[in-house]
């Protein structure tokens, strides 16, 4: 869907994007990275509004600089509040599906579609100044929606909405990649991104440290021992018989109420920590391994690549 | 031909709805107040030669050689460069339009509405001037007795549009070129457009000014006797019986396929936005 070969991208003397050579798959694809990490460079070079400064960047396996074939195939969501304020909901969403080429029936019907599906239809003939922050996320979304692009690329789509108003945006998102629509998606939040898709971008210093399925990212990096938390009540008599454990490479009780387990094998001790809890006779509340989050992955692989 | 026929309506929309539509129209009617004030002091002039010259003096040296080029100033920097600040360029520049149409079509929108704000100002000039006085008795036995107003207003309705063609072409580059465009603009059109075409060199040829006059001059010769000028400088300022329509319709060209080739291979965003 997006191929990137040897593609670098410099600010004078500041790197947007680093020698990045990846192809990005179809369905969703999470980019995520720290403020400043080269995200919406990369989506600007994407979707042509900025040109390589070296290397090259295909959509579709056509240039998207000024063509305008690829263009109309990608519905473009930008970071912050880009609006021609005195417009209302509909009319601007209505003028960039004119500027799509959409003839007038379809138009007409797409536009009220796309206005319902970001749940802008109380709203859409109000004027944009007068939007919240989430409303302007969503008639933002409904712009990129408008003209039934095959790509959709989304550039922190989340910044500003509500909770109610992520989880309905999260839904639209997981829907329309269901129904075969590519979506490259971009946040610093990682657990936005998480719960939406596996298969991740990670990028920092305009650098790729990870690019993948979030869990066989998490299983490449042998190096790293995974954190397995338990929450239970007594924590040091279940620590006690876990040192024995071969495979357990580090113990840390935090607070009253969590063990934290280290190991390169958490399949092992996942077989004995059952065993240990039963001999015991301990309540546990909560098994989970700490550290298969974006999160968590993103702080091992941001450490290693630094 | 649908998105642009979109954009070419949306921005006709857009300057009309912008407050800077009020400082053009304020710009532009300038002349009609200065000559209601000077009607207002001297309500009954009675001297051919002082209504023809409180004609043209604001026509020409006010309206189409300086308040015209300020108003595509001010809309010509900010062609691009408004949607770029807001970051607006974004949208039309990922849809079903190449990079230089966008350009284009907002530059053809934008001339539309200037050239029909800058004949409306001059009709309202030619009444302000002219309207309510007996121009036939007082310019019957003058040397002015050829004159034809209703003429002149038609050739200035004609060469406004022109020169609103001419310095929207050359702004809007500007606001191409360098990222304080209105700063670079008014000095451009200090130092060239009113300097550089004003002296006796050569140079002023290629200053749209310049060329504006002469195609002016050759629809009105009598244009040419404005000022006392000697015979063989004002042949050199006017060129009498030319028409540059050529030339100015050339730097039209030059102007726009130099702003289209900018659009084309440059990036159109803040530096401070691409930068993430």
């Amino acid at each position: 869907m997006i191929e990137l070969q040897s593609l670098s991208k410099w600010y004078g003397e500041v790197i947007g994007l680093n020698n990045v050579t990846a192809t990005i798959g179809d369905g969703m694809t999470g980019l995520v990275g720290p403020n400043g990490a080269g995200k919406s460079t990369l989506m600007g070079l994407a979707t042509g509004q900025l040109l390589p400064s070296m290397g090259r960047i295909r959509v579709f396996g056509q240039r998207s600089w000024n063509n305008p074939a690829v263009l109309s195939t990608i519905g473009y969501c930008p970071e912050g509040d880009p609006f021609w304020m005195n417009l209302s909901g509909r009319q601007f969403v209505s003028f960039l599906a004119k500027c799509s080429g959409m003839s007038f029936r379809a138009r007409r019907k797409s536009v009220e579609d796309v206005i319902e599906l970001t749940g802008m239809t109380a709203h859409a003939g109000r004027a944009i100044k007068g939007y919240s922050k989430g409303m302007r996320q969503r008639i933002k979304v409904a712009q990129a929606l408008v003209h039934g692009p095959k790509l959709l690329i989304l550039d922190e789509p989340f910044t500003g909405a509500d909770p109610v108003g992520r989880h309905e945006l999260g839904h639209l998102f997981r829907s329309l990649a269901d129904q075969g629509v590519n979506i490259l998606i971009s946040s610093h939040v990682l657990h936005e991104v998480e719960a939406l898709t596996n298969e991740i971008l990670m990028i920092d210093h305009g650098r790729i440290v990870a690019h993948g399925d979030l869990h066989s990212v998490r299983r490449a990096l042998h190096d790293r021992p995974h954190a397995i938390r338990v929450r239970l009540d007594e924590p040091r008599r279940l620590a006690a018989p876990l040192a024995a454990v071969e495979f357990v490479t580090g113990l840390k009780i935090s607070g009253s109420d969590s063990l934290l387990i280290e190991t390169p094998v958490p399949e092992q001790v996942f077989e004995q920590l059952p065993d240990l809890i039963l001999r015991e006779g301990l309540v546990v509340r909560e098994i989970s391994a700490a550290d298969e989050s974006l999160e968590a992955l993103f702080g091992y692989l941001t450490q290693r690549s630094a | 031909m649908g998105p642009i026929l979109a954009l070419f309506g949306f921005t006709i929309r857009q300057t009309l709805v912008t407050r800077k539509v009020w400082l053009t129209i304020l710009i532009l009617a300038a002349p009609c107040a200065l000559l209601l004030l000077i009607r207002a002091f001297e309500p009954s002039t009675r001297q051919a030669q002082t209504l023809w010259e409180m004609y043209h003096v604001p026509a020409h040296f006010f309206l189409m050689s300086a308040l015209v080029p300020l108003v595509c100033v001010v809309h010509g920097a900010a062609l691009i460069g408004a949607d770029i600040e807001a970051r607006t360029i974004t949208y039309l520049t990922t849809r079903r339009m190449r990079r230089a149409t966008v350009l284009i079509v907002k530059y053809v929108a934008t001339a539309v509405v200037l050239a029909l704000l800058c004949d409306v100002a001059m009709v309202g000039l030619h009444f302000c001037a002219l309207g309510g006085r007996d121009l036939t008795s007082v310019i019957a036995h003058s040397e002015y007795s050829g004159w034809d107003p209703t003429g002149d207003l038609g050739c200035y309705l004609l060469v406004l549009p022109l020169a609103v063609v001419g310095f929207l072409a050359i702004f809007s580059l500007i606001g191409l070129v360098y990222s304080r465009p209105l700063a670079l603009s008014v000095v451009y059109l200090i130092i060239v457009e009113l300097i550089l075409s004003n002296l006796p060199l050569k140079a002023r040829m290629y200053t749209l000014s310049h060329q504006l006059r002469v195609t002016l001059a050759g629809a009105i010769p009598r244009l040419t006797r404005l000022y006392e000028l000697p015979a063989d400088l004002r042949e050199e300022m006017y060129l009498p019986g030319e028409t540059a329509l050529v030339e100015v319709l050339g730097i039209v060209v030059v102007a726009l396929a130099l702003a289209a080739l900018m659009v084309t291979v440059r990036e159109l965003m803040p530096a401070k936005m691409s930068r993430e």
